[in-house]
């Protein structure tokens, strides 16, 4: 299936590792210009230098939860490609813990960084895509905001604010051409998930074997995805394949996720 | 983007015209051996020959899926020809406008036969043949009304949740015997099937065309129908290999219409 997404040009954000390294080289495999968006100066390097994809690719040192940082994000990117179709906004992590061991000051952090930092990215970014005839804004939402617990608050109150933004904005910005959706993943082999386990591991006792030997137990395909799975979404929405799709999330989970809807 | 679908068998229920269509050819297109069914000979004749130009060996059949003995041949049929199924796609039906004074219960029946268990007897009679091989995946077509569920379109209602609510139970039941079930929710398509929505509009409501398709164009923020080609491209990709962990989810492709945040 051709995505036509050569020559189009994408920002990716928390693209040093992960979910958004596996973005970024999926859609330069698609022939896209990728501008790598990340806060750790030599953890970006070395993934940039990994991908080998010459001046197809950039990188930007830049703070999502910084407005300033945000709008210079957006101008070296049109400065470095002349142009800006699609915005990839997942940066961010996991935010858990028991609402009484979570102070407000660090969902706070969370939110600035995962919905204020989109907020500002599409605000700065919108005026490129509509210039350009049109564009792409997809956020990449954990799935506590679809699947609230005891031990993830913070992330369900978060990642559910960023659902409501995708929703809202999908209807402003639908009239000029720009899509707006969401890919959702949930139990993803990354450095992530291994950093949870870790944790579980000092304060459960479990150790990491017997944590993954469990993993599949909590999904219906009964093994976790990778990051690519994630990538190949992102990229479908991406498309000029996915041209009619608009406020909508699609789950890329095993299943896990319970709602009809 | 490999799909990785080249030489997989799939089944296009509803194939003669619309989104069935379109996702035959697209299939096709990827190097899918496409079978079609229908009801309407002319029409199926005239898809399979739009069919074998993109792949020799595609083949249609007549069949209505709320019969399950005919259900059944057709399966039969298929796994004669080519010894395995990869690929179903449950998209024959219609969609039924009636309000509760003017539905008759005869035809909530016939729309639940057709859909419901017309989607649910195809999946059990594919299920022997997908486990039998080592996988496969298989994607419901289901329209808005189960989300957006409205007096005047009481049997589609009430039938595609049914048919969400098969789909992710089924979807869960199988799973690790790794076939993916997922749904695909188009709404407000270009279709025959709109345009002869469209076609009675102007006649109960007594105006022009314009007036009465604006209607259905005004009804998702891109301020156009779709295309069936653009939900048979949602279809090809949940049924390919690129999304081997989408199971048991819902994709709308409704140009933003539905009103759900988790939707």
């Amino acid at each position: 299936m051709d995505l036509k997404l050569k020559g189009k040009c994408a920002i990716v954000t928390g693209a040093g590792s992960g979910i958004g390294k596996a973005i970024a080289a999926k859609l330069l495999e698609e022939g896209a210009r990728v501008m790598m968006c990340g806060r750790d100066a030599a953890k970006l390097d070395d993934t940039v230098a990994a991908l080998g994809a010459g001046d197809r690719v950039r990188r930007c040192i830049a703070d999502v939860g910084n407005a300033g940082d945000v709008a210079l994000l957006v101008q070296e990117t049109v400065a470095a490609f002349g142009r800006l179709d699609v915005i990839v906004s997942n940066a961010g992590t996991h935010l858990r813990g028991r609402i009484e061991e979570l102070p407000a000051e660090d969902v706070e952090n969370h939110f600035r960084t995962k919905v204020l930092g989109p907020w500002e990215l599409i605000r700065a970014g919108a005026p490129h895509m509509r210039a350009a005839g049109g564009g792409r804004i997809i956020l990449i939402i954990g799935q506590a905001g679809k699947v609230p617990g005891r031990n993830v608050p913070g992330s369900a109150v978060v990642n559910a604010a960023q659902l409501a933004l995708v929703k809202s904005v999908s209807d402003d910005l639908g009239r000029d051409g720009i899509l707006v959706n969401a890919v959702c993943p949930s139990r993803i082999e990354s450095p992530l998930s291994t950093s949870i386990d870790i944790d579980e591991e000092r304060y459960l006792g479990r150790s990491l074997e017997q944590q993954e030997s469990g993993w599949g137990d909590t999904v219906p395909l009964g093994r976790w995805g990778t990051a690519e799975d994630i990538a190949n979404a992102v990229a479908f929405v991406a498309s000029e394949r996915a041209s009619f799709m608009n406020g909508a999330n699609i789950d890329v989970d095993g299943g896990h996720q319970r709602m009809i809807f | 983007m490999d799909l990785g679908l080249q030489g997989k068998i799939a089944i296009v229920t509803g194939g003669s015209r619309g989104i069935g269509l379109a996702t035959a050819e697209r299939l096709a297109g990827e190097g899918v051996s496409v079978a079609v069914c229908g009801r309407d000979a002319e029409a199926l004749d005239a898809a399979l020959e739009k069919l074998k130009r993109l792949d020799g060996r595609a083949v249609s059949f007549i069949a209505d899926m709320a019969d399950a003995g005919q259900r059944k041949v057709l399966v039969d049929k298929v796994l004669d020809k080519h010894g395995r199924i990869d690929i179903l796609v449950n998209n024959a039906g219609t969609h039924v406008r009636a309000s509760l004074d003017d539905m008759t219960e005869d035809q909530l029946q016939h729309h639940l036969d057709v859909k419901l268990f017309g989607y649910l007897g195809m999946i059990r009679a594919v299920l022997p043949a997908m486990r039998g091989q080592g996988g496969g995946a298989i994607v419901n077509v289901v329209g808005q009304a189960a989300r957006h569920p409205h007096p005047d379109r009481i049997p589609s209602g009430i039938t595609n949740a049914a048919v969400m609510a098969m789909s992710k139970s089924v979807a869960d039941g199988v799973a690790r015997d790794n076939i993916r079930v997922n749904t695909v929710c188009p709404q407000y398509i270009g279709t025959e099937l709109v345009e002869s929505i469209i076609g009675k509009e102007m006649v109960k409501r007594s105006v022009s065309r314009e007036i009465a398709a604006a209607g259905f164009t005004r009804a998702n923020p891109l301020g156009r129908l779709g295309t069936p080609q653009e939900i048979a491209d949602a279809v090809a990709f949940l049924v390919s290999e690129r999304a081997g962990f989408i199971a048991g989810s819902s994709v709308s492709v409704d140009g933003g219409y539905h009103r759900y945040v988790f939707g």
